[in-house]
């Protein structure tokens, strides 16, 4: 579970995220939704601890940046970074070693198959292309087998077929209990899949939507739309 | 050229604005410039109480290494396989601007006086810290060095500019940009075959004659540069004016060719603009031209270590797969300099400062920047502090690589005893950590990254400021132990506490920069 209380990032004199909170539960996809620039990214970073912030951010109870929580989340930025000259495999090896994990291999076998990147474990990261580098993060972060999920707009390069499989996964993933949240602006791709959206315009959450709530004639997108004034 | 003068300092203008853009980068900035003013003014008032007289050879000998320099650097640029003129913001503007040829041409070359004017800037400076110690280098000369140097770098800038154009319409150019280089080196290592041949027994009266030897002023630019350098030591009005009226010469005439140059070259200019930004945006991530062009090596039996561990196991594998133990141009450097300290019979222990310039130089950071640029480095869980000793450990084998091979090649010239040579291994090293230690710390200080000079120079000071300890206690160490000590054991008493000094300020500096690997400081904000 992750869980956000009173989180405020600025920028010296702009605010990014202004004192948000909310909780992306476990068993949950929570999506995170708002135009450019309504603060989105910045939350996911500075719930991965890669930016500095007031305000608590907990991870399975757990103090974000604690080496506890680093061991039970994974993050899946929006633009992966790789070691260019190093293999999928040995990036496999590496974080399977950093993270301590056992018998990683096999689960790691079944994510290539999945992102069809088995025939790519000898390739080294540079040659990849685009949207493989996107599912070679996915694989990355999903190897891990972590208890809470953070993906910063998944989707973006990802050709169709991909997309089908992620979702899938993100299904499975809920099912098995574990706490997604995903950042994105484009709603068509998550409609099917989220649990409770928390729509974000110029820093602030300014509507909590839960899909048990939803009535009939209410779509998330309307919804949306209204709250951004777009 | 209106629009183009505008647009000329306008970028200058947001340069500078971009320096001063916050606080902390514009103090840093200010308080480096005034610090390169001090040591500079330090070094000239230091000299004037040393009243030592000036020595023809050494003059000579300064000369020459500073040109020698300036012809590496040349050369580099010569021999690159691929160059651009502009970047792609300037391609884009005045190739699609209603300019015209001959415009757009001297756009070209103010650039380059521009670019000139900075590596002139530069080199003076390295002078200062490399010579400033003898009664040769005075304010004037440094002027007069900083001049000669602009008008030498625009003729290697505007030459490479003019074959790159020329290149264009006719493929053999490129023959000449290498038969420049050529040429020049041929001449001097004649010069030296000659003197040679005349003393075969006497390899330093050699030197000294290849030094002194006036048929050097015949070598293009370089001797005309030597002849009005030397000219302005000696006050011989004649040989000042005559070297400096040569180099003028040859950058008119070179103008004069490149603003008439015919052909259509704005496709290719555009087309390695192009090339020119990606190498850029490279660059800000860490990567040099040559890591980029690097052959992947093959590696088998990939092994990594568990935790922390596994960072130091990627990046040794980084460091196999791509052979890049020691960087050609560190090499090259520690054997230039073992060359001058032997030509100008400097001795090991002044040729172990060079060492330690050297390293100074090379302890750069773009390795460890890189390396911060990943996530993964962030979220891997584990200690702070582990994992920065694990970062820098690739950095510290390569620095010793360095040490050794500098050091090894200083004993086989110089032969000095066993004791003292494993004594300056011990005492280099120690420096060498503290420096590698420093420059991570002073990552952390600065991480705006929007002030590469900034950023240089306060990772200068950082370790100049934290060699205090060790040099203190060294000189304590030489001023109290009992003056018929041994020359062996009181270098090895130095590096001991040398050892020991640099030791505990690396390890202050590591513990201080450890939190950047919790993640929420460097890519952050």
């Amino acid at each position: 579970m992750i869980e956000v209380k009173n989180l405020v990032k600025d920028y010296g004199s702009v605010v990014a995220v202004d004192d948000i909170s909310f909780v992306a539960e476990n068993g949950r996809i929570s999506v995170l939704l708002g135009p450019n620039g309504a603060g989105k990214s910045t939350t996911i970073k500075s719930i991965a601890g890669l930016l500095t912030h007031d305000g608590d951010i907990l991870i399975d109870g757990h103090e974000n940046t604690s080496i506890e929580a680093k061991k039970s989340f994974g993050y899946i930025p929006e633009v992966p970074i790789f070691y260019e000259n190093l293999t999928v495999e040995e990036h496999i090896k590496f974080i399977g070693k950093a993270y301590k994990l056992d018998n990683y291999m096999e689960y790691a076998d079944y994510l290539l198959e999945k992102f069809n990147l088995s025939d790519k474990k000898k390739t080294v990261a540079k040659k990849l292309s685009k949207g493989m580098t996107q599912k070679l993060s996915m694989i990355l972060g999903l190897m891990t087998k972590p208890t809470s999920m953070m993906m910063d707009e998944p989707m973006i390069g990802l050709d169709p077929q991909a997309i089908e499989e992620v979702l899938v996964l993100l299904k499975d993933l809920k099912e098995s209990g574990i706490s997604i949240l995903i950042s994105t602006h484009i709603i068509d791709v998550i409609n099917d899949l989220w649990d409770d959206a928390y729509i974000m315009n110029k820093g602030k959450i300014v509507r909590v939507v839960r899909r048990e709530e939803l009535k009939e004639d209410e779509s998330l997108k309307d919804i949306f739309f209204e709250c951004v004034g777009e | 050229m209106q629009a183009l003068t505008y647009l000329f300092f306008t970028k200058m203008k947001g340069t500078v604005r971009n320096i001063f853009s916050n606080a902390v980068s514009g103090i840093i900035t200010f308080i480096s410039i005034i610090f390169v003013l001090f040591l500079t003014f330090m070094i000239f008032t230091m000299k004037e109480e040393l009243g030592e007289t000036v020595s023809v050879t050494d003059v000579h000998a300064l000369i020459m290494m500073y040109l020698g320099a300036m012809f590496f650097f040349s050369a580099i640029l010569f021999l690159q396989k691929r160059t651009a003129l502009v970047y792609k913001a300037d391609a884009n503007y005045i190739f699609s601007g209603p300019f015209s040829r001959k415009t757009v041409l001297n756009y070209l070359l103010v650039d380059s006086v521009k670019g000139s004017i900075l590596y002139a800037l530069f080199a003076v400076f390295y002078l200062c810290m490399m010579a400033g110690y003898l009664p040769a280098v005075t304010p004037g000369f440094v002027g007069i060095a900083f001049i000669v140097s602009t008008v030498l770098l625009f003729v290697m800038l505007g030459g490479l500019t003019y074959l790159y154009l020329l290149e264009i319409t006719n493929p053999n150019a490129k023959k000449i940009k290498i038969g420049v280089i050529v040429v020049i080196a041929v001449l001097v290592i004649g010069l030296f075959a000659k003197n040679f041949l005349e003393c075969p027994n006497d390899i330093q009266l050699a030197v000294a004659n290849f030094l002194e030897d006036p048929l050097f002023y015949f070598v293009p630019l370089f001797g005309y540069t030597k002849l009005c350098l030397v000219g302005f030591v000696e006050k011989n009005v004649m040989m000042f004016v005559g070297g400096l009226a040569l180099d003028i010469f040859i950058a008119v005439v070179l103008w004069l060719l490149i603003v008439n140059v015919r052909g259509d070259f704005y496709e290719k200019v555009m087309e390695d603009a192009e090339w020119a930004d990606e190498i850029r945006k490279q660059a800000q991530l860490g990567k040099t031209k040559e890591d980029m062009n690097k052959k992947i090596k093959e590696v088998k039996n990939v092994e990594f270590r568990s935790g922390a561990a596994a960072i130091a196991s990627k990046n040794i594998l980084e460091l196999r797969k791509t052979k890049n133990w020691l960087r050609k141009q560190e090499a090259f450097l520690m054997l230039f300099y073992l060359a001058i300290a032997f030509m100008i019979d400097m001795g090991y222990t002044f040729f172990q400062y060079y060492i330690l310039i050297i390293l100074l130089m090379s302890a750069n950071t773009d390795f460890i920047v890189q390396e911060l640029k990943h996530h993964y480095i962030y979220l891997i869980p584990d200690k702070p502090f582990k994992k920065i000793m694990y970062l820098i450990q690739p950095m510290m084998i390569k620095m010793v690589i360095m040490v050794l091979f500098g050091l090894t090649a200083g004993l086989i010239v110089f032969r000095p005893s066993i004791i003292e040579y494993l004594a300056s291994i011990a005492n280099i090293l120690s420096y060498g950590i503290m420096f590698i230690a420093g420059s991570i710390w002073s990552i952390r200080l600065l991480k705006s990254g929007n002030n590469a000079f900034a950023e240089q120079m306060i990772k200068m000071l950082v370790m100049l400021a934290a060699c205090i300890p060790a040099v203190v206690a060294s000189v304590a160490v030489i001023l109290l132990v009992d003056p018929n000590m041994s020359y062996d054991t009181l270098m090895s008493i130095v590096s001991v506490v040398s050892v020991i000094c640099n030791g505990l300020v690396g390890l202050l500096f590591i513990i201080f920069a450890k939190g950047m690997l919790n993640g929420a400081n460097v890519m952050a904000d």
